[in-house]
């Protein structure tokens, strides 16, 4: 892949940040199910949690491609990690960044993308995933505040973060129409976060319960127009899409990195792995496909920052990314032998991490119904 | 299915071992697979039932069945839980086995009247019938040997009474069998699945070998040593279908149960693709699990079914694990709910001893041959 120097240097810096800092945490991550408070602190200081979002509001004024160049270079070595970053850039951050009054910036973007605060986004609800309008939760506005009731579930980061946008509906009956997306903030009386769950991987992210009982929010946190809930949580999801695929080919590129170490350095019946054909086959076949996969990712990423359409392309690119990390992460495994199922190695944590990537922000099933939509119309 | 009809003594057994799985092994299947912990009461309990040591013949006091019924308790009990399902399939296809066929008459007496009696044995697994393992050091002392070194992984080997393992001598590979698990240091992992099925390493310092308890020569143990990996690859083959089924299983029930836009899931196309791309696959391999065992009940040759047996149910299994967990969405991606444990399970048993590329080279080998 070529790349503009700017960019190229720019993955150089993450690249050490994530062998230097990440890599040594995400076993422990793993095993302890410890969220990487020291390793937020530094994506912070190395104006990560941002890239995107001019300067002026405390981002990095980079752009999306060097955003989703860090997502990978970070999940290359702990999909955790990489999950916080993709949840805090595109779902905390960039909804507020989009669709935030100059208010709303000012008050929560600049801490946000500074990184004094965390952010995350509550839309999944334990009765609507796929199916985003069957929201339940509900938001009555009486007087000056929305009084909201309802649960979201698989919230990631929801128990760590301070700055939450959710949606919720006037009325359950309306549908699309009914759903606004809202602000809150932690420790908003009638706002908890619930149950954290135990999950297959990401063992080191927090994924959350929220919990609303007639908790009060201001008017004046409504994000975007009322009823247009559905607009912030598609164009947030579009570009959610590429920071998901970005992780999904990191954790992909992890594994094969983690198998061509493998096959360097061992033997089987005194010949070098690597001198075995079936080997080959499959690192050839791995290093094919991740190729392929980074070429939709960026492509999705650099479209986004031309201000072009790129709906179609990020959904290619987050399918097409996570089926081939699940394929990846498989062979990982299948190349190590049994080696491969223990903690020894990293390659049956990437195939635990990677899994999540086929469902969050949109499964493959509904990537595929956008894509055909894209391609065949309404 | 017409070309699998099990006799009514099969159809017995594969009753009680659903009763068995649904009332002892359900409640506590989610929790020994969190914990780690081999089920060592289960394990009791089933050798009570004459359910441990099911090929021994029964004058060593085994239930003395087929491999089509060892088949079909290995594939129920794995429905529910693959690690229970594991041990047993070590102690009869990895242990059982080689002693009932090809020890000496003494040797089978001790050890078959232990495995009947509930007692576990295990397997070291080493590099593959032909390969020296670099981590092993013999030394031949007037018949007996001395081992120093570590094998990476012995199958049932946290618990077991005694085991089998393979070195590499002079004049070859011979198996071993060793009671003195005492002198032995285990290597504790944490496997990504088959948590609770008590799979460890072994370290050997000096560890004697007693020429008297050479389960196989070297002179010999090549082509028998196939025989035995052919063997335990239809008891694996088995574990997959079962883990197989039960992850297509799980995903029928919840997409009927969960629903999305208005209808349960399962009257989505997509939704129903899934499920027939896991039953096509699941089919086809119980087609080849239970060929294996019916062409090894009938004394025919039944290395290349139980070769292949091996490769469509571990890719079954894996296929099942990703898709029943796609099936659930986020709910599958949670300890709530048993499918992300199948994956990790179904993953686990299909790189147990001989992961796929190594088996197909052998069977490449043998259509070529």
């Amino acid at each position: 892949m070529i790349l503009h120097e700017k960019h190229k240097k720019f993955r150089q810096k993450v690249k050490d940040f994530a062998d230097n800092e990440v890599a040594p945490r995400a076993k422990e991550l793993d095993i302890k199910h410890e969220f990487p408070w020291d390793l937020v602190k530094r994506m912070a200081e190395l104006e990560l949690l941002a890239l995107y979002v001019p300067k002026e509001y405390g981002g990095a004024g980079f752009d999306v491609l060097s955003y989703a160049i860090a997502v990978e270079e970070i999940g290359r070595v702990c999909g955790s990690t990489g999950i916080f970053l993709a949840a805090h850039s595109s779902l905390g951050v960039y909804p507020i960044f989009v669709a935030g009054t100059e208010e709303q910036k000012q008050k929560y973007l600049i801490p946000l993308a500074r990184g004094e605060k965390i952010g995350s986004f509550g839309l999944t609800e334990p009765n609507a995933g796929s199916d985003a309008a069957g929201t339940q939760t509900t938001a009555k506005l009486v007087g000056d505040e929305y009084v909201v009731n309802g649960t979201k579930r698989f919230i990631t980061s929801g128990s760590v973060a301070d700055i939450i946008i959710f949606t919720a509906t006037k009325d359950p009956a309306m549908g699309y129409p009914g759903i606004s997306a809202f602000i809150v903030e932690k420790g908003t009386p009638g706002f908890s976060s619930g149950n954290e769950e135990d999950k297959l991987g990401l063992l080191g992210s927090i994924t959350s319960e929220l919990v609303f009982e007639d908790c009060k929010i201001p008017k004046e946190n409504l994000l975007g127009k009322e009823g247009e809930g559905f607009k912030v949580f598609m164009a947030t999801l579009d570009g959610g899409r590429i920071s998901i695929g970005a992780l999904a080919l990191g954790i992909a590129q992890g594994a094969l990195d983690a198998s061509v170490k493998f096959v360097q350095e061992n033997k089987r019946s005194g010949k070098p792995l690597k001198k075995s054909q079936s080997i080959q086959s499959m690192i050839a076949e791995m290093a094919t496909e991740i190729e392929a996969a980074r070429l939709l990712i960026y492509q999705a990423a650099m479209l986004k920052d031309h201000d072009m359409p790129y709906t179609k392309e990020s959904a290619m690119a987050k399918y097409y990314a996570s089926h081939i990390g699940m394929k990846a992460t498989d062979m990982a495994i299948t190349i190590h032998g049994m080696l491969g199922l223990t903690k020894a190695y990293p390659v049956e944590r990437f195939m635990r991490d990677e899994k999540l990537m086929e469902i969050g922000e949109g499964t493959s099933e509904i990537q595929k119904i956008v894509i055909a939509r894209e391609i065949l119309g309404k | 299915m017409a070309l699998i009809a099990f006799n009514s003594e099969q159809k017995l057994i594969q009753g009680e071992v659903r009763k068995f799985s649904r009332t002892e092994l359900e409640p506590i299947a989610g929790d020994i697979d969190k914990n780690g912990v081999f089920p060592v009461e289960i394990i009791k309990k089933l050798s009570d039932l004459g359910l441990s040591s099911l090929i021994v013949p029964e004058k060593f006091n085994g239930a003395d069945i087929d491999t089509t019924s060892l088949c079909i308790v290995l594939e129920e009990l794995s429905k529910v839980c693959a690690s229970i399902s594991n041990i047993l399939a070590v102690n009869n296809c990895l242990v059982a086995f080689p002693i009932m066929n090809y020890a000496p008459e003494q040797m089978k007496e001790h050890y078959l009247k232990k495995l009947a009696q509930g007692e576990i044995g295990a397997y070291s697994v080493d590099l593959g019938i032909d390969a020296p393992d670099a981590n092993i050091n013999v030394t031949e002392t007037d018949g007996d040997c001395l081992v120093s070194g570590r094998h990476d992984f012995v199958l049932n080997g946290e618990t077991a009474n005694f085991f089998i393992l393979p070195v590499c001598l002079t004049n070859g590979k011979a198996l071993y069998l060793c009671e003195d698990t005492a002198g032995i240091q285990q290597i504790k992992h944490q496997i990504l699945g088959m948590r609770a099925a008590g799979i460890v390493g072994f370290e050997y310092k000096d560890l004697r070998l007693m020429g008297d308890k050479c389960l196989l020569s070297a002179d010999k143990a090549v082509h028998l040593l196939k025989k035995i990996q052919d063997y335990s690859n239809i008891g694996f083959s088995a574990i997959s279908l079962g883990i197989a089924q039960a992850a297509f299983d799980a995903s029928v029930k919840y997409s009927k149960e969960r629903r999305q836009f208005g209808r349960a899931i399962c009257e989505f196309p997509m939704v129903q693709e899934m499920l027939v791309d896991m039953k096509t696959r699941i089919e086809a391999a119980r087609l080849f699990v239970y060929d294996a065992a019916a062409k090894f009940d009938k004394g025919q040759d039944y290395s290349l079914s139980a070769n292949i047996a091996r490769l469509i149910s571990g890719d079954a299994a894996v296929f099942s694990g990703i898709t029943a967990i796609q099936v659930h969405g986020g709910y599958g991606y949670i300890k709530d709910y048993p499918v992300e444990r199948f994956l990790r399970d179904a993953k686990t048993v299909q790189v147990l001893q001989e992961p796929p590329h190594d088996l197909k080279s052998r069977i490449a080998k043998e259509l070529l041959s």
